[in-house]
């Protein structure tokens, strides 16, 4: 408990950062929306928009922007939300594993009496924590906006999306920390992540140019959260098992590598 | 209590550790002492279970390091040879941690923070060298813990505080408490250690008494005299010239006063002494490497 309770204290500014600077995007957005919706001017905006450009943002363009969520579907929970899940993990990775290792300051713990197994609990309970904030006060900003501007959002399918998106951010999270305890140089670890997490963002905007590149969302991690469908109410019970089976298989491979490693702090 | 046998860990052919073996004993301070990158750190990072052994094993109080390394950790009180405490941080914080992570003692940390004093209220960021190292010294010896691994502890302290962690080393020695200390300041070692080894190339070169190193050891005096030819007088006795200068190699007392009777019978301008006598054996360890 003192080791979660520490490691909080020590990453507390961004978990925060990421949770308060996206939920006060989200309110804001919330805020304008009837003034926006008003006007009539996104859907007309939207249909200008080329095909392939939508498909980018994940923007259904049979949708109607009449709620809140399916602006958001395509606004904030599209390309937005999976570029802040992939700085979100780096960070994550970053500040627990490849940083303290590589300057040395996980020895604080480290000459303690505290096993291997410990600090990865540890860290995947802070993973869990900052993914948990993240999304919960996503979706309560939202919920506070819908009670001060009326914005009738089914919050079924708003806390459907902020499970959906916490789930994301924790496979990302377990995968970038499984790479972090590859490397004893941080820059390396922050270069391969990047690089896979690029390539997974590339396949799946790649994916909706035709049908010919479909297959690539297969490979993308980011093809299972899909924030149309869920407020389409189709069947996102697929995409919920492979993400809890990812990250089951993650955060095992996460304590089998790192309490084999060699530390040389 | 502290126990490595045969031990080595190969990073490449050249590289790592290599058949190291040592003992440390209860009431005894082991020096540890090697050029840089010999494989002193490597050694310790195995007893802190770090490293994970190719062959041979490491154990304190019958503990293997790297299966029972919890255990092990417990009972061992470390100061890290480079000071990495989190940044923003600043020492209450990390002293208030380390009463949490270890079982340690009230009475010890007052007395640890008379003894060895510093800003604890700073960040470590803004700690000076010294500053981090009393600290670290602090959190290492707060913990009552029957065995202390010591890398450089001397690092970056002042005159001052090198004779206080002397004297609170020998102290520790003196109550029961096995200390293997890695060092390159060989008067700390000459002041504490019972017994030391020299690693090279992952390799122990010499391991010995303390007492049995100083008996092989040689010393070498300056002697700068008033003009050239009673330099070159001295020289024809014993020593080589330089300049105005003699220089004079003893190895026992009986040369040491020897050298003190003849030097009587001429006007000598200064006499001093060079490297100290363990430092001098050891550097023809050193030499032999080149």
């Amino acid at each position: 408990m003192i080791l979660i309770k520490s490691l909080f204290k020590q990453n507390r500014g961004w978990i925060l950062g990421y949770s308060l600077g996206t939920s006060a995007y989200l309110f804001f957005l919330a805020a304008i929306f009837p003034s926006i919706q008003e006007t009539g001017l996104i859907e007309a905006k939207l249909e200008s928009l080329p095909p392939e450009l939508l498909e980018v943002f994940k923007i259904d363009a049979g949708m109607t922007m009449d709620n809140i969520l399916n602006l958001l579907s395509g606004n904030y929970y599209g390309l937005i939300f999976y570029v802040l899940a992939i700085l979100f993990a780096l960070t994550f990775a970053s500040k627990l594993m490849a940083k303290p290792i590589d300057t040395g300051e996980v020895m604080l713990y480290m000459a303690a009496p505290i096993s291997r197994v410990t600090y990865v609990v540890a860290s995947l309970v802070i993973l869990l924590i900052a993914s948990g904030l993240f999304v919960g006060l996503n979706g309560v900003s939202l919920m506070l906006a819908n009670l001060l501007f009326d914005l009738e959002i089914d919050l079924g399918v708003l806390w459907l999306l902020q499970l959906n998106g916490g789930l994301i951010l924790l496979v990302l999270g377990t995968f970038a920390y499984i790479i972090a305890s590859l490397f004893d140089d941080s820059t390396k670890s922050y270069m391969v992540t990047g690089v896979v997490f690029t390539l997974f963002l590339m396949a799946n905007i790649v994916s909706g140019f035709s049908e010919q590149f479909d297959w690539m969302s297969t490979i993308s991690v980011f093809s299972l959260f899909d924030a149309s469908a869920i407020i389409q109410n189709d069947s996102i019970l697929r995409s919920f098992v492979w993400l809890l089976g990812l990250l089951l298989a993650f955060m095992i491979l996460s304590f089998v590598r790192f309490t084999r490693k060699d530390l040389t702090i | 209590m502290i126990r490595i046998q045969g031990l080595t860990k190969r990073f490449d052919e050249k590289h790592g550790i290599f058949d190291v073996s040592l003992e440390v004993l209860p009431g005894t301070i082991f020096g540890f002492i090697g050029p840089n990158g010999a494989g002193k750190s490597t050694t310790i990072r195995h007893l802190m279970g770090l490293l994970h052994a190719d062959e041979g094993s490491a154990t304190v109080m019958g503990l293997d390091c790297w299966k029972e390394t919890q255990s092990v950790k417990a009972k061992v009180g470390y100061l890290p040879g480079e000071i990495n405490y989190p940044q923003d941080m600043t020492g209450e914080e990390i002293i208030r941690l380390s009463r949490h992570l270890h079982v340690t003692s009230a009475e010890r940390e007052r007395k640890l923070r008379e003894v060895f004093p510093f800003d604890s209220k700073l960040k470590v960021r803004k700690m000076s060298k010294g500053m981090k190292q009393k600290l670290a010294i602090v959190t290492c010896f707060m913990k009552d813990a029957p065995v202390y691994i010591l890398d450089e502890p001397t690092s970056g302290l002042d005159p001052l505080m090198q004779e206080r962690l002397i004297e609170w080393l020998n102290a520790e020695k003196a109550s029961g408490k096995a200390i293997l200390m890695s060092s390159h300041h060989f008067p700390e070692m000459e002041k504490t250690c019972d017994r030391a080894a020299l690693i090279r190339d992952g390799k122990i070169i010499i391991e010995e008494d303390m007492k049995e190193l100083r008996r092989r050891s040689t010393k070498t005096y300056q002697i700068e005299l008033r003009d050239e030819l009673a330099a070159t007088r001295l020289a024809e006795v014993m020593g080589d010239r330089d300049g105005l200068a003699v220089n004079v190699e003893v190895s026992s007392t009986e040369e040491l006063n020897t050298m003190i009777r003849r030097l009587t019978e001429f006007d000598v301008v200064s006499l001093t002494s060079g490297t100290d006598e363990l430092e001098h054996l050891f550097m023809q360890y050193y030499g032999e490497e080149k």
